[in-house]
């Protein structure tokens, strides 16, 4: 189900997974109202032989074309007291109440399933499944058609429809599931590589010399070492006075796509030539998706009364072990998810 | 009759929309289970080849297509050597890798022991799309790891190297990596001697 929604969110524009929840919701009501009024309008028009796109929406007595304010879902039929605001015919309140049924239906899909293909297959056969009814319900106009009938009626194709639309949901979902998860296989391969590199680059670094990235890059011992330290705008004075913020948004894997403005890379690669003795090469295509930082902790153990007493008095550490963590946070479409994976390192 | 041609003719449509509709499917998933065949297959790879190098004492050969190296094997031919007892006599072996391209143009990995025939990888890592550039290494002058030159530097002195897979796709290209350190850097393994018996101490 998650691979699914995930795979729908692929063809959709960034900016949608950005918006606000609330403004989504109301969104998916507004659609969902929307379907109810073109579905009620479908099941005055066709049973009638007139079509569903010409004239614009009228009232069935006296004509009159209906403005945008009389075309809300249900607010309308509530605002108007359920009658024409122009010639006050009452009409019936099923209207109202079919749409509201399907912003109910699309609400609780959406918390359930999220907005993604299984969402929009089930609120299509509901959709469905609300107009054949609603026609069918018409038992006059039905046995005049079935007296006349010479080939297949509308309602039979749109059960055909829905037929061959339970029959197709499934099916996708199987193999729309086996392509994402593979996508997601994919990723934690590589994030797993990415935890691997790192960890052997730290083996080579000598024990005096290892440090946070942190450390290494925001709050070196020199303010002007810092690749923050002329930014003043953006997150990079946060990021190089407030730790937690910077393990939030720092990462040393940079694509093309995702590269510091120029002035602070280029700080960056000279920190890190510095740190590492060599050259930082920009990773392939793809891997903008997957952050990683290393944390290195002194776990030396407490300094003892008896033999160590200067410790004590200046408060030090013996530092003699050190634990390196390595993260790396596969933040893509597909997954969000942290990978970690620890090593000490004795004195 | 005209009913029954616009019967058929919707008919078609549907069936072409839903035979549309499971091909599609049908092609996703089938790209789906390939790439993750193939994402299986290129990761195993890399694993055999770095557990490899990781037992290298040093380099001959780096080339983008190639690697060779001299590495040590537990004898287990049973004749009379423990490496346990006498750390002398490991065995010492020369390792190749190459690239090899088949007469279908799929490019795939070879590996051989000392001068035995090539043995393609039982990992069976195939692409017609791999970039054939697949090792490089750095060396280390005045501290700092510098790319490799086959022209100008001596393998020997490689202490890094990086295995590297690029397939082209027409979506989501595979990129796979692994840098992998000799296990003693520089090049230089520490002389190991037999250790003292108890009895040649005593003679």
């Amino acid at each position: 189900m998650e691979t699914l929604k995930v795979y729908f969110f692929t063809v959709l524009p960034q900016s949608w997974e950005l918006s606000p929840y609330g403004m989504r919701l109301t969104l998916i009501a507004l659609l969902a109202g929307m379907t109810g009024s073109f579905i009620n309008m479908a099941m005055w028009r066709i049973p009638r032989g007139e079509s569903i796109f010409l004239p614009r929406s009228h009232c069935p007595v006296c004509k009159h074309v209906l403005s945008v304010g009389d075309l809300l879902p249900v607010l309308s039929y509530l605002a108007l007291g359920g009658k024409c605001r122009y010639c006050k015919t009452r009409f019936g309140v099923r209207y109202m109440l079919i749409e509201l049924f399907l912003i109910v239906v699309a609400v609780a899909l959406y918390y359930h399933f999220g907005l993604g293909a299984t969402s929009l297959g089930a609120f299509g056969l509901v959709s469905l499944g609300v107009f054949t009814t609603g026609v069918l319900k018409r038992r006059v106009w039905d046995r005049e058609i079935m007296k006349k009938q010479t080939g297949f009626t509308y309602i039979e194709v749109m059960m055909c429809l829905v037929i061959v639309a339970a029959v197709i949901i499934p099916f996708g979902n199987t193999f729309l599931s086996t392509y994402g998860r593979s996508l997601k296989n994919k990723e934690y391969v590589i994030a797993y590589n990415l935890l691997e590199e790192k960890m052997e680059e730290l083996k080579l670094v000598p024990f005096y010399k290892l440090k946070s990235d942190y450390s290494i890059y925001a709050k070196p011992p020199r303010r002007e070492d810092s690749i923050f330290s002329d930014e003043v705008i953006e997150l990079f004075p946060k990021m190089r006075e407030n730790e937690e913020i910077f393990y939030e948004n720092f990462s040393d894997i940079f694509t093309e796509k995702n590269v510091y403005k120029d002035r602070v890379h280029k700080k960056f690669l000279r920190n890190y030539l510095e740190y590492y003795n060599r050259e930082y090469e920009l990773y392939p295509e793809g891997y903008h998706v997957f952050k990683r930082y290393t944390k290195v902790e002194d776990v030396s153990a407490k300094p003892d009364k008896k033999y160590e007493p200067d410790l004590i008095a200046n408060k030090e550490t013996r530092k003699d072990l050190l634990k390196v963590t390595v993260t790396v946070w596969i933040d893509s479409r597909t997954t969000s998810r942290k990978l970690q994976v620890s090593m000490y390192r004795r004195k | 009759m005209i009913e029954l041609m616009i019967v058929s003719a919707i008919m078609i449509m549907i069936a072409g929309i839903v035979y549309n509709f499971y091909l599609n499917f049908v092609r996703i998933s089938v790209r789906g289970t390939d790439n993750a065949l193939l994402l299986s297959e290129a990761q195993t790879t890399l694993e055999v080849i770095a557990r490899d190098v990781r037992s290298a004492k040093q380099l001959i050969t780096l080339r983008p297509d190639r690697l060779s190296f001299q590495r040590f094997f537990n004898d287990t031919s049973g004749k009379g050597r423990d490496p346990v007892q006498d750390l002398d006599s490991l065995v010492m072996k020369t390792v190749d890798y190459r690239l090899d391209k088949d007469e279908k143009g799929y490019y795939y990995l070879e590996r051989r022991e000392d001068n035995r025939p090539w043995q393609e990888l039982t990992t069976q890592f195939r692409s017609k799309t791999l970039k054939p550039e697949i090792f490089r290494g750095w060396t280390l002058k005045e501290g700092k790891f510098a790319l490799f030159d086959s022209l100008r530097d001596e393998a020997e002195s490689v202490p890094l190297i990086e295995i590297r897979f690029e397939v082209e796709q027409e979506k989501h290209p595979l990129y796979l990596f692994k840098k992998v350190f000799l296990p003693v850097p520089y090049g230089e393994l520490p002389v190991m001697s037999s250790p003292v018996l108890a009895k040649d101490e005593n003679q």
